[in-house]
């Protein structure tokens, strides 16, 4: 019998400090995109996210892909997005992707279509990512549909969502992470850190509510070697905190690339330190070759084995 | 019902001695404004019960809300302050903007005043720029004889360290500062302000005050009609000239008590079977002229209020202002000669003056519409005249800040643009419509001015 | 109300026949009087321009117009009875209701929209109106504070605000407030903030249209 529904999920029940990464699906149809992509990633992470349509652009679907994926040896993490499908669309590919091994599911709203460029598209949002958490958790505990129609095999899911320290103002999106822990949420990812105080006082806000022993948090790490996508992030990202010293720290360099694998390093060592952080979640956009090299650079490896769960 | 008495004066916020029978009125009781001068209808609150006051004119009286620069100072204004027997006192005006005028008196007359308590105490006067207004030119040379220490700075050389040190630096003086700090406050808008803007259906005023800047507004008026600003309700300068802002503003209530007439001949009615109570006109009225009539259930002109600008007519969604006929014509000989609408604040008087400066008229090949405010220029009237005619229209209306009906350049502007969008979307007469804005004594400009379009006219 | 802004002139143009040779404008006195941008003025200058267009590319077109009350009811349209037989083409600048109940009791009439009615809202100042209303067919503002999610949040979220809420803005545009900042910091004036801290389940979209097209009937007054 199981004890656990997913590697990652065994793996921080059992203390382990994980480490995923992500992974975004081609704008094509070709598996072998994914299956390159889990080559070089097979051995230095714990897990992988592959995204859903994100920003709204148009790619391979997230479950076909993690599957794919999955056949080549890596554990997945999906996701699912609230903007692209209704209630029943979702539930159908929680069944699926559970059918097809893919235990793991970020639950997110879904960043809005004018992200992308199908601007005239009709919008869902039939399920905020509360709404979705919560009908992914009955249907796992008590094997039950949102519509309250049995299932004859429930999923095996580990949940999880997205969480910002960085959004303004502090209460309003502090309301909306202790929701979704109480609608189920089992794990965290959050936006990328370069903030360090901000993310500390975050964590302590967490601690101080219990929240880091109800749910797994996973730092977001975001190493780069660009201080012109430093300054884009900060300018025009909504939600992103990059202080002047980063992008000065950067922009002082010779060796852009050294002092990107550096950073990372830096920040990956402080919040390996706090209280309730029990993993990172690296996210090298336009970079993603240099995720083995700051794992090992951050001591992270090798990764631990994880035999069957 | 008690006799219904009129008063001759109401006193909204802070109430001065006159000779009127007047009537003191705070703005939080205020609840609605109906009427005209000479027969305004104040509702207020009393114990949450509407309570009907009729007045002939009202000044708003607010006063100012002091906001603290330094926490722990005290108020210049204060005559409550500390004193710490072994600490010098620090007189902060200017800080961090130049404060108004008055408040140079103030603080010259507080400095003095804690010299002459304390006569061995040190007193220093940090200021950027010292004002003076009557006689404080001489307290100025009192305040200096007495050994105040008067330090001017610019804001670089300024530095709060605590809240009760000040650190002095300049070439070559260095002085850190610690002693009691009195400090000029900002003034404020009173918290009211934007309430009774709106029961008195005001503009926005000039950085959050009830006044625009406007050379027609000045010294007490409003756009309304028989409603004067004083003090906190007009803006920091007000406090300087308060007694001569006073006197004429008492003065025009007097002249308003012995007559008010009406702006002009014409009649604007509302069509009460059309008007739907949409609020446009009430809205855009800059003069608050317009109210709503409960017994026809529709929106009325009060014939005193009312200013003649026509915003209103140009305006409601349903034509349901009415004017008489005769009343927008366009007056020429030649109907192929380009067509000038112009205001009769600004390019009539400019004409006029061209004309006697040079002795020609400068308008005497046009063909011409005077109108009262360019805010009178509608949409619908614009196409029918290109169409009826070949030649280019100019609109002339007032410069900023001068408009005698306050926003009706803008809003002939808004016009005009959206008639430009239009007929470049439609491909057609784009450049026949031109829209200018003059000044009253831009005589000799306007001469040339016109001589230029009419060349480039004829290519 | 329900508002609306007038076409585009060229789209507008653009949609009446090549043929066109008389044209009624029919205006409405109701809310797109209101909302500035369908009533008497608005047909009485769309008439003067039609005009000037025509005129300038040598058309003969006949232009009238006639603003009724409201054209969402039968009894008024009475007056535009004649206009329209005298007239090859309609063009209503009321909103998408009067348009199509124009349509119905002049079958076989080719009546064209001049306007795009865009949204139930308020009058937030003059010249600006903001949506407000989505017609849910249950309104739920009870639960939020008097502030609805549906129509005020761009993802109409009931449990928000999404990661792109930042200092009050919403992620799609600037001058869009986030509606769950609204909802948030009205509930906590009331002394709410509970209620939001409560899960609320999924909306049932079925009194919306996504159950199917509606109407309904009062049978106080309605007789079959």
């Amino acid at each position: 019998m199981a004890d656990y529904i997913s590697k990652l999920q065994k793996l921080l029940e059992e203390g382990e400090f994980v480490v995923c990464s992500e992974m975004g699906p081609p704008i094509g149809a070709d598996p072998d995109f994914i299956r390159e992509k889990a080559d070089f990633l097979r051995g230095y992470v714990d897990a992988v996210n592959i995204t859903d349509n994100q920003t709204a652009i148009v790619r391979m679907s997230s479950i076909a892909a993690a599957k794919i994926a999955a056949d080549e040896g890596l554990e997945m993490i999906i996701q699912a997005t609230g903007r692209d499908r209704n209630r029943i669309g979702i539930q159908s590919d929680l069944l699926g992707a559970s059918a097809l091994g893919l235990r793991n599911v970020l639950c997110l709203t879904g960043d809005h279509q004018c992200f992308g460029m199908d601007e005239g598209a009709k919008n869902v949002f039939d399920l905020d990512s509360v709404s979705m958490l919560r009908a992914a958790r009955r249907m796992v505990d008590d094997g039950v549909l949102l519509n309250g129609k049995d299932m004859d095999v429930p999923p095996k899911l580990f949940l999880g969502g997205a969480a910002n320290p960085f959004a303004d103002p502090f209460e309003l999106h502090m309301m909306k992470v202790e929701k979704k822990i109480e609608a189920g949420m089992e794990f965290i990812q959050t936006q990328a850190i370069y903030n360090l105080e901000k993310f500390d006082k975050w964590m302590e806000e967490m601690r101080k509510r219990g929240l880091h022993e109800k749910c797994y948090i996973m730092a977001g790490i975001l190493p780069t070697k660009s201080v012109k996508a430093l300054r884009m992030m900060k300018k025009y990202v909504a939600g992103m905190d990059v202080p002047d010293y980063t992008i000065e720290r950067m922009d002082k360099a010779e060796d852009k690339k050294e002092e990107g694998v550096q950073m990372a390093v830096d920040i990956i060592k402080h919040v390996r330190k706090i209280e309730g952080v029990r993993g990172i979640h690296l996210m090298p956009v336009a970079w993603e070759e240099i995720t083995p090299r700051v794992v090992e650079e951050a001591g992270l490896y090798p990764r631990p084995e994880v035999s069957e769960i | 019902m008690a006799g219904k008495r009129k008063f001759e004066l109401a006193w909204i916020g802070d109430k001065e001695e006159t000779d009127f029978e007047s009537i003191q009125i705070s703005a939080e009781d205020l609840v609605a404004c109906q009427g005209e001068i000479g027969d305004f209808k104040l509702i207020c609150n009393k114990e949450n019960q509407p309570e009907e006051i009729n007045v002939a004119n009202i000044i708003i009286n607010l006063p100012y809300q002091e906001e603290p620069v330094l926490e722990k100072a005290d108020s210049l204004f204060s005559d409550d302050y500390d004193i710490n027997e072994d600490k010098p006192v620090i007189i902060l005006q200017d800080y961090p903007e130049l404060s108004a005028a008055v408040i140079s008196q103030a603080g010259l007359e507080k400095a003095l005043e804690i010299k002459d308590n304390y006569p061995d105490k040190e007193v220093y006067y940090l200021y950027q720029a010292m004002r003076f207004i009557e006689d404080n030119d001489r307290l100025y040379e009192r305040a200096r004889e007495s050994e105040i220490i008067f330090l001017k700075f610019d804001l670089g050389q300024l530095k709060i360290i605590e809240e009760e040190i000040i650190h002095y630096n300049r070439e070559d003086i260095d002085l850190k500062l610690n002693g009691n700090i009195l400090a000029a406050p900002e003034l404020k808008p009173a918290k009211e302000t934007e309430r009774i803007a709106r029961i008195f259906n005001l503009a926005d005023g000039y950085k959050e005050y009830l006044q625009l800047d406007n050379i027609y507004l000045q010294p007490t008026l409003s756009g309304k009609r028989g409603v004067y600003l004083l003090k906190g309700s007009r803006g920091p300068t007000a406090l300087t000239y308060f007694e001569e802002e006073l006197d004429f503003t008492l003065n025009e209530v007097s002249k308003n008590l012995a007559g008010v007439a009406e702006i002009d001949k014409y009649d604007r009615e509302v069509d009460d079977q059309k008007c739907i109570l949409c609020y446009t006109c009430y809205r855009v009225c800059p003069h608050g002229a317009i109210q709503r009539d409960d017994e026809l259930n529709s929106m009325k002109v009060m014939d005193l209020a009312c200013q003649g600008c026509n915003l209103c007519l140009s305006r409601c969604p349903t034509n349901a202002i009415q004017i008489e006929d005769d009343y927008l014509k366009i007056e020429g000989e030649n109907e192929q000669d380009p067509i000038l609408i112009i205001c009769e604040n600004s390019a009539e008087i400019a004409a006029e003056k061209y004309n006697s400066m040079v002795g020609k008229d400068p308008l005497e090949s046009y063909q011409k519409i005077e109108v009262p405010c360019v805010s009178t220029v509608e949409r619908g009237q614009i196409f029918e005249i290109l169409s009826k005619y070949s030649s280019d229209i100019m609109i002339l209306g007032c410069v900023s800040e001068a408009c005698k009906h306050l926003t009706g350049h803008d809003r002939c502007q808004q016009v005009v643009e959206r008639i430009k969008e239009d007929l470049e979307k439609l491909e057609i007469e784009q450049d026949r419509v031109h829209y200018e804005r003059l000044s009253p004594r831009m005589a000799a400009d306007l001469g040339a001015f016109l001589a230029d379009w009419k060349e480039a006219l004829k290519q | 109300m329900i508002v609306g802004k007038l076409k585009d002139i060229k789209e507008i143009k653009d949609s009446l026949p090549d043929d066109i040779d008389s044209l009624l404008i029919a205006g409405c006195g109701s809310c797109v009087s209101v909302s500035l941008a369908g009533g008497e003025r608005e047909a009485d200058s769309l008439k003067e321009l039609l005009n000037l267009y025509y005129q300038s590319k040598g058309k003969s077109v006949s232009i009238e117009t006639e603003t009724i009350k409201r054209q969402c009811d039968d009894e008024f349209l009475d007056e535009l009875e004649l206009p329209v037989a005298r007239n090859q083409v309609v063009l209503s600048i009321a909103c998408g209701v009067g348009v199509q109940h124009l349509a119905i009791n002049n079958p076989g009439k080719i009546i064209l929209p001049g306007l795009d009615t865009t949204f139930y809202g308020r009058t937030s100042d003059i010249g600006k109106w903001e949506e407000m209303c989505h017609g849910c067919g249950k309104c739920i503002l009870d639960q939020f504070a008097g502030v609805c999610p549906v129509a005020r949040c761009s993802k109409s979220l009931l449990n928000g605000p999404c990661g792109g809420s930042q200092d009050g803005i919403c992620e799609v545009d600037d001058s869009i407030d986030c509606g769950w900042q609204t909802i948030y910091d009205r509930a906590e004036e009331l002394g709410q903030l509970e209620n939001l801290l409560d899960f609320e389940s999924p909306k049932d979209w079925s009194t919306y249209k996504d159950g199917g097209v509606r109407s309904h009937k009062n049978p106080e007054f309605f007789q079959e």
